[in-house]
């Protein structure tokens, strides 16, 4: 079995090998996972994901270095071994997307289109839509462990877990201690509870249609969720170490998917000291943001080799990882030694369902995405330019969904997932 | 039917939502209903052109709620508390009386505050963190709250004053003057001018209570145009140039949203760099002849050194003339040149989409839906017509476009018709869960108690409080308020329930409370009830009675009744009195049918 580097590792995180999650609706509970890290502020793709070494059209660091592992170029540099590490460990689970064009460079709307392919809040994102398809039903369909998720149709499927962890202190209570307030007894609470659902149930029964009736089911549908979560919950090393602890992120998105609590996740990266990607000046934070990053994926992949998921399989089998971005960054730099938006970027995609060992698409002398043939992953002129829609039509995909209605036709990058 | 005849008629269908307040029944609409229809003044009735084929009105697609219901939603809307016991028994016994009732809550001191909620939902400047942390603008861990809320609130308390004090909502933009409170004074160069009423404001005592103030760094006059608060939020870096804060002008003055339009590289040469590409390249130019000019405007606010406070807080008028240095274009507001940014802030005033932007933006908030006039069917399009028409004749007073919006059919609706349409039901917000804002206020007024930690309104914010968890928005990763419950929204009522209940026990049944007033605006909930009650006493059967009757707008029928003295006398029996009205009242605060309105 790979195991993580061992530098970014929380203790407890990994677990017992292949300790078995709480098996809810066991076997029957193997739909795909998926796990979205958003990196946010825009990365720059000249200091990883595109080695464009002999364009003249493009400035890379000065000790930046070609490498390669598991047939995935990149670029290397001294001060990132945790990216070489990453990749000589897992590249053959990776696929890497160059030349993806989300159409903004201004972070929000960005943002909204990486996730939406919309420019506003006004679509379900892929994974909110994954999981209101999903055929188990689960108390937290979507966690969101921080940033950004953009529901509409599927708002009663995504769970936030808070940017500090409060969810927890909900959950279990916490909140009434900080205010010096002891809960009921349990007999009493139990009558409470009993009494609130009854409630729910007879004003769903008789709730006017419309947005009554979606209220009112609404309701009725979260008291059980609840009462599932709290169940569930002391078995979750949920440690809600917020959203400037990435261990403790990624631990609360691992303990969700083994415990069947979820079926996907989502936080926001914002890199060393939270300082983010959007580096106009003094571009040498991108390095230390992937030295991190790459760090933090190496223990992610090996929480996912080592523990099982609710069908007892280990979780990189069932769990599709994808790393991504809202924009990119400039070819050259910039005055203050940044780089200022770019829309061509890249994506990574890893592990279940994912042909590893690849670098699908491919960038111009000048960072501009090439057309693209959707089913061979190769630049050709005859293909076609892919964008955020594309990215989103190939997760839908891989969920067995239909994306089209979705993604307003758009077609999956079928070259990324097996079958 | 034609498409053409099919719009007009979904169009006719939103005329009967209208109702008086467009003028839909008593006047034609200024838009003849919609382009390709005419108004036929005579039949008072909108008309197709080309067939000439009248349209038949169509059937109502909602039924209004009963009046203490509606009295129940506009004083959670407009006021953020329930009605007192008063005012549902005016309704109850008069349906006419709403009409005072509705005059009385515009002018309530509470209006003001609900205002600041509401002209968020689209300003989204109540964030949690801005360019400058509070350490760092000399605020204390617990009065990082505090700061947070004077500025994010600073825009939004200077429209929302303008519109109390029913003044020209062109005023937010040419007002020379801002709201402040003491603790913004500690930070920027901003002097109060004194109401003194000394009534500190319970987010930070006397430091929080708002007031009128001025700037004096000689800034110019430009209303929430002049206001840190705002560009705090809407920050922009030296490569950006103030294109970010233009584009965010734009959507928010006018509602033409620049950073919606599709951006691609596709076709760019950016071999000379994408500033030059961004003012010659046929790609670019296209957003950028409209932004440039007006990020050309706002360079006086333009910093060199970001995480500078007094850098960030001072307005830099040396610093105008280089927005056209640098961007290459004069100051201007689509097509008007603008010298200055007064002039700037006069020509978005006088510009027409202005008022139409303020009226769509308001009438999301209030139906608690987003109201797009793009939307084929031209419904969303005459209702926001029909508003800016009744906020015109009022010289664009904000209380006037408020009465408008509550008066309408799809405002006061509590249920659909079977003329309704599958569409109408995903549209129609028919009933409204009580977010984080509205649980916060309500909750206090009816219980007496606040939910803080170290400071900080649980409920209102997200670094430690559970704003977002409970339906709110945080302005950053969620924009928008929850339109059904969700598991956190429950989990956070739960919490919240309990604490209420937890306080209401102990400040008026065991005498082991702080002392706080607990009386939940005017008195004690649970009026004249002490721990020695029983089921079957005047009263205990008073206290259940109206509690529901505030909570629900309806009275307490039997059935209920006979379950909440079951689950009270259930739990009296395991735990005591006590316990057993601990139990009852967090249950009632939990009840599915008063979170929602």
């Amino acid at each position: 079995m790979r195991a993580a580097s061992g530098l970014f590792v929380p203790a407890g995180f990994l677990g017992p090998a292949l300790a078995p999650g709480r098996a809810r609706g066991a076997p029957e509970d193997d739909e795909r996972r998926f796990v979205f890290i958003f990196c946010e502020g825009g990365w720059d793709v000249l200091a990883l994901f595109a080695p464009l070494f002999d364009s003249g059209e493009v400035e890379l660091e000065t000790m930046a270095e070609p490498a390669e592992a598991h047939g995935i170029p990149y670029v290397a540099h001294p001060e990132r071994p945790a990216v070489d590490t990453f990749f000589q460990t897992w590249g053959d689970l990776c696929c890497v997307l160059n030349g993806f064009e989300v159409q903004s460079v201004a972070h929000p709307v960005a943002t909204a289109k990486l996730f939406t392919a919309e420019g506003a809040a006004v679509r379900d994102d892929w994974l909110a839509t994954i999981a209101g398809h999903s055929a188990v039903e689960r108390p937290a369909p979507l966690v969101v462990v921080s940033g950004p998720a953009y529901a509409r149709e599927y708002v009663r499927e995504v769970v936030r877990v808070g940017e500090a962890g409060q969810l927890p202190a909900l959950v279990l209570g916490d909140v009434l201690e900080d205010q010096g307030v002891s809960p009921l007894d349990e007999a009493a609470a139990e009558l409470v509870d009993a009494w609130v659902r009854a409630r729910a149930e007879l004003h769903a029964a008789s709730a006017e249609p419309g947005a009554g009736a979606r209220v009112a089911e609404a309701h009725a549908l979260m008291l059980e969720r609840e009462e599932e979560l709290a169940a569930l919950a002391p078995e979750l090393s949920w440690t809600g170490g917020g959203a400037l602890d990435v261990a403790s992120q990624l631990e609360t998105i691992v303990t969700s998917l083994a415990s069947g609590l979820s079926r996907c996740a989502t936080m926001a990266y914002r890199g060393v000291w939270s300082m983010g990607f959007d580096t106009h000046s003094a571009n040498e934070v991108q390095g230390w943001h992937f030295q991190d990053l790459f760090g933090h994926l190496d223990t992610l992949m090996a929480a996912l080799t080592s523990r099982a998921g609710p069908d007892g399989r280990p979780l990189v089998e069932s769990t599709t990882v994808v790393v991504a971005s809202e924009m990119a960054r400039e070819p050259r730099f910039n005055v203050a030694e940044g780089r200022d938006h770019w829309t061509w970027g890249s994506a990574l995609f890893m592990g279940s369902g994912v042909r590893g060992g690849r670098v699908v698409g491919a960038f111009d002398e000048g960072l501009g995405g090439r057309p693209l043939d959707l089913a061979s992953g190769e630049a050709s002129d005859s293909g076609s330019y892919v964008n955020s829609a594309n990215l989103g039509a190939t997760l839908l995909a891989m969920a067995d969904l239909d994306p089209a209605p979705h993604t307003g036709g758009a077609e999956p990058i079928s070259a990324i997932f097996e079958g | 039917m034609s498409p053409r005849l099919l719009a007009s008629a979904s169009l006719l269908a939103l005329c009967g939502l209208l109702g008086p307040v467009a003028g839909c029944a008593e006047e034609p609409l200024v838009l003849d209903c919609m382009p390709g229809l005419t108004w036929n003044i005579e039949e008072q009735r909108c008309e197709g052109w080309d067939t000439g084929e009248e349209l038949v009105e169509a059937e109502p697609v909602v039924a209004p709620l009963a009046a203490p219901a509606l009295l129940r939603r506009l004083s959670l809307d407009l006021r953020g508390t329930l009605p007192t016991v008063a005012e549902l028994e005016a309704v109850e016994a008069d349906e006419a009386a709403l009409d005072g009732l509705l005059d009385a809550m515009l002018e309530d001191p509470a209006l003001e505050e609900r205002l600041v909620l509401l002209l968020n939902e689209e300003w989204q400047t109540l964030v949690d963190d801005f360019v400058i942390q509070a350490g760092d603008a000399g605020f204390e861990r617990e009065e990082e709250f505090l700061y947070e809320r004077s500025v994010g609130e600073e825009p939004l308390r200077l429209m929302a004053r303008v519109a109390v004090e029913d003044r020209p909502w062109t005023e937010t933009l040419t007002a020379d003057w801002t709201m402040a409170n003491e603790a913004m004074t500690r930070m920027w160069p901003v002097a109060l001018e004194d109401e003194g009423d000394g009534e500190g404001d319970e987010e930070g005592g006397d430091e929080g209570r708002w007031q009128r103030a001025r700037y004096v760094d000689s800034r110019p006059a430009a209303g929430v145009l002049a206001t840190n608060g705002l560009w705090w939020r809407y920050d922009s870096n030296n490569s950006n140039l103030n294109r970010g804060r233009a584009a965010a002008l734009t959507r928010l003055l006018v509602c033409a949203d620049y950073h919606g339009r599709p951006v691609t590289f596709t076709e760019v040469d950016l071999s000379s760099g994408s500033q030059d590409a961004s003012q010659v390249d046929p790609a670019c130019t296209g957003c950028h002849a409209g932004i440039d000019p007006i990020a050309s405007a706002l360079f006086g606010f333009t910093w060199t050194e970001r995480h500078s406070l007094l850098e960030v807080s001072w307005y830099h008028a040396e610093r105008e003339p280089l927005g056209e240095e640098a961007l290459g274009v004069a100051p201007a507001w689509f097509g008007q040149p603008a010298d200055s940014l007064t002039a700037l802030a006069a020509r978005v005033a006088e510009d027409e989409r202005f008022p139409r932007c303020t009226s769509r933006n308001l009438a999301s908030a209030l139906l608690r839906r987003h109201v797009d006039p793009s939307a084929p069917d031209g419904a969303d399009l005459a209702l926001v017509e029909a508003l800016t028409r009744s906020f015109a004749e009022e010289d664009l007073r904000l209380k006037a476009l408020l009465r408008a919006i509550v008066a309408t059919p799809e405002y006061r609706a509590g249920s659909l018709t079977e003329a309704a349409t599958e569409e109408d039901a995903a549209r129609i917000a028919t009933r409204r869960v009580l977010v984080a804002s509205q649980l916060s206020t309500a909750v206090e007024e009816l219980t007496g108690y606040r939910w803080t930690l170290d400071g900080t309104s649980m409920l209102h914010e997200d670094e430690v409080g559970v704003r977002v968890l409970a339906g709110d928005m945080d302005g950053r990763y969620v924009q928008g308020l929850a339109s059904e419950p969700t598991l956190t929204w429950v989990i956070a009522v739960r919490r919240l329930a309990e604490l209420a209940a937890d306080h209401v026990v102990r400040e008026e049944l065991s005498g082991t409370g702080e002392g706080g007033d607990g009386d939940g605006g005017g008195g004690r909930l649970l009026g004249d009830l002490d721990a020695s009650h029983r089921p079957g006493d005047a009263a205990f059967e008073a206290a259940l009675e109206t509690t529901w009757w505030r909570l629900h707008a309806e009275r307490l029928d039997d059935e209920t009744r006979d379950g909440l003295v079951a689950l009270w006398s259930e739990v009296a029996e395991l735990s005591g009195p006590e316990e057993a009205w601990r139990a009852t009242l967090g249950a009632l605060l939990r009840d599915p049918a008063w979170l929602e309105y």
